[in-house]
């Protein structure tokens, strides 16, 4: 049974849910559907997580696993479409928001072009902060593994961002 | 030829995950290979860079759908609690003192946010925005934080009347302000936390707009709302002169 304090915990966590689904779907559409498969299995399956352990990577571990069958099943439905535009900050229309936004898209699409096994590494160290070690359990691959997927997913992102004038 | 340091290492070395010595080794290297410096700063950018990328959709505001599925049946207030959140996130280590500032903020990208809109959408009607370095109240708002004192309404146009229920100190010093936004429908109260010339959102909670008059008392607010500020507050709100003194 879940109980209030545990359903207060979940909402808190939908945001973040979201961003991860999205750095893995590539699109808000098939982020969402993630998030609700992934709250409706942890709904359902609350009783296997474990109290005194952070809700925050069971969620993202669902998550994850959650997207995997669904790409199997799908076979990519959706495709890559940068359909953020409706996530971008309020604020001023300026020129340097402009600019700000075009990076913020020309980011989101290099992260998305990444193979998977380098894209999720970004999803779960760079986004949400997760150590070496924590990504090497959830992906079951040695820490050495991810030391190196992502130093090359970096060095790619750096180069294409390089040569699109963006930053770094 | 210095000793090499790899991408690899490198990246390790930004995110804190090699072992002491190794860190050391790299610092010391650092020092004396520019190049290697900056290629540091560019890789670290881009964890910036990524974050900010992806900051705007903790900024969203939750479909239903979601939401129903979290809430299930025994529905209560909506509750975001910022606070729990950043106590949660992850205290990095960080081998590089001129990196020093920068790891913090990168660490404080992780965080769960969630902005507070009023009914109806449109981007105007947002009043906290997440961005990589943690969820910030929007300007116009930050202004009337910055400035007004306690009790009075002030309508912000797109989102209701925004009234500061209490202004207090937190055990770090910092200056902090409940608040809520009334409109026809509902009532989102936030506590807020001033940093430099921006307030960083600290928590907020969303509760039906209660009937008749509009009672700004601390214990009269979302749940969230009212831990977060049990968890913040240091002595007495200030009240009267001491409000607007601590303002200046």
């Amino acid at each position: 049974m879940v109980n209030d304090q545990q359903r207060r915990d979940l909402i808190a966590l939908i945001p973040r849910l979201r961003r991860f689904a999205g750095a893995l779907t590539g699109n808000l559409a098939d982020a969402d559907d993630v998030t609700q498969a992934t709250l409706e299995r942890a709904m359902r399956n609350f009783d296997q997580w474990q109290d005194g352990t952070r809700l925050d990577r069971w969620l993202f571990t669902i998550a994850r696993n959650i997207w995997i069958d669904t790409r199997r099943r799908a076979h990519n439905a959706r495709g890559h479409d940068d359909i953020w535009e409706m996530v971008d900050l309020p604020g001023d229309d300026g020129p340097t928001e402009i600019e700000r936004r075009a990076v913020q898209r020309s980011v989101r699409a290099a992260v998305q072009d990444l193979p998977e096994d380098q894209r999720i590494l970004i999803a779960t160290i760079v986004l949400e902060g997760w150590s070496y070690r924590e990504a090497a359990d959830m992906l079951n691959i040695p820490i050495g593994t991810v030391m190196s997927r992502l130093s090359r997913a970096k060095a790619v992102l750096a180069d294409r961002l390089a040569a699109e004038g963006a930053t770094a | 030829m210095t000793d090499s340091v790899s991408d690899e290492i490198l990246v390790a070395f930004l995110h804190g995950e090699l072992p002491d010595a190794e860190m050391a080794r790299v610092e010391a290297v650092l020092n004396t290979d520019p190049a290697l410096a900056e290629r540091a700063a560019a890789l670290a950018d881009q964890d910036t860079a990524i974050r900010e990328a992806f900051a705007p959709v903790l900024a969203m505001p939750i479909p239903d759908r979601l939401h129903a599925v979290a809430q299930g049946p025994a529905s209560s207030t909506e509750i975001v609690d910022f606070a729990a959140a950043k106590a949660r996130r992850r205290a990095g280590g960080w081998g590089w003192p001129h990196y020093g500032a920068m790891a913090a903020s990168l660490i404080a990208g992780v965080l769960g946010g969630q902005p507070l809109w009023t009914s109806g959408s449109g981007e105007d009607r947002a009043i906290a925005i997440a961005a990589a370095d943690g969820v910030r109240v929007v300007d116009r708002v930050a202004a009337i934080l910055s400035t007004r004192a306690s009790g009075q309404a002030v309508p912000v146009a797109g989102v209701g009347d925004l009234t500061i229920a209490l202004t207090f100190k937190t055990s770090d010093n910092r200056l902090c302000r409940q608040f809520s936004v009334q409109s026809r429908t509902q009532s989102d109260d936030g506590v807020a936390c001033r940093d430099g010339a921006r307030w960083s959102l600290e928590a907020l909670g969303r509760r039906p707009a209660p009937a008749g008059e509009l009672r700004t008392a601390s214990g009269d607010a979302a749940p969230a709302v009212v831990t977060a500020v049990d968890g913040l507050i240091v002595g007495d709100p200030l009240v009267g002169e001491e409000e607007l003194k601590a303002l200046k």
